[in-house]
């Protein structure tokens, strides 16, 4: 049995006239594979996460660029559906439903993505 | 202009021998209008844009996208949702790409791409949640990248 935790918290104090302070958890059984990796972003869209070889999964993902040029479009395929536009330093938490692949594509330069998979369940 | 301030962790005490996992991020993000502050609707719900549209397919900005399943029907919004199709689908505007699945109590956070202005070209286009099964409640919110 593996818990994973996660937490994510918004918060703001300029939005509107209430102060934004959300906090949301959840408690996720992941029993399967766990992938941990980081993969360089080029011009050509590279698959780095095959729908094939999971199932059900939670992902998070994280550009650890620093240079706001080095943007990180995460798509289905090169030059399939784009799905998410992760700038410099941003990140993203999901569960993914691994019907598609997994791709990203880099505008400029080589940015790193930092990637975390895991999979729901053991099989 | 605002600023909004995602955090998220990861903490997991047995999901490897030997090693916790206790990941945290954060980022500082500047956000500005159009924007909502955490709101709710039911997946049938229009809101704008047409049933469970929340940005619509011309959309052309980035946005930073906040949704959880609540874990309750529309019908009443206090029966659990707990019929193994009562997830919340997000897919683009058209409801053709299908790559996130919510089920009961997940959430998801992620900057939305853009749309480049081409129907069924290589864009999300827009952000909806369909229903797998039943119509769901959900929480929501999204804010222009500035």
């Amino acid at each position: 049995m593996a818990t994973l935790t996660p937490t994510l918290t918004l918060a703001s104090s300029d939005m509107n006239g209430d102060v934004l302070n959300l906090s949301v958890t959840d408690t996720l059984t992941v029993l399967g594979q766990v992938t941990t990796k980081q993969v360089v972003a080029t011009t050509s869209g590279v698959v780095f996460a095959a729908a094939a070889n999971y199932t059900k999964s939670f992902v998070y993902l994280k550009n650890l660029s620093t240079v706001a040029a080095e943007i990180i479009t995460i798509e289905k395929a090169d030059s399939g559906d784009e799905y998410l536009l992760l700038g410099a330093g941003e990140f993203a938490f999901f569960p993914w439903a691994s019907s598609v692949d997994l791709a990203l594509d880099g505008a400029t330069g080589s940015p790193v993505l930092e990637v975390r998979i895991y999979q729901e369940a053991a099989a | 202009m605002a600023t909004l301030t995602p955090t998220l962790t990861l903490a997991s005490t047995d999901i490897f021998a030997g090693q916790p996992l206790n990941l945290s991020v954060t980022d500082t993000l500047t956000v500005s209008a159009p924007m909502t502050d955490i709101s709710r609707m039911n997946t049938n719900d229009n809101i704008g844009n047409g049933a469970g549209i929340l940005l619509p397919e011309a959309t052309t900005d980035t946005y930073f996208i906040y949704l959880k399943h609540t874990g309750v029907l529309a019908s009443d919004g206090i029966t659990a949702a707990n019929a193994g199709d009562d997830y919340v689908i997000v897919t683009n505007a058209d409801g053709d790409t299908d790559f996130i699945r919510l089920y009961p109590g997940e959430f998801a956070f992620f900057p939305l791409n853009i749309f480049d202005g081409s129907d069924g070209g290589v864009e999300v286009g827009g952000l909806k949640v369909e229903k797998g099964g039943a119509d769901v409640q959900i929480n929501y919110g999204f804010w222009k990248r500035s």
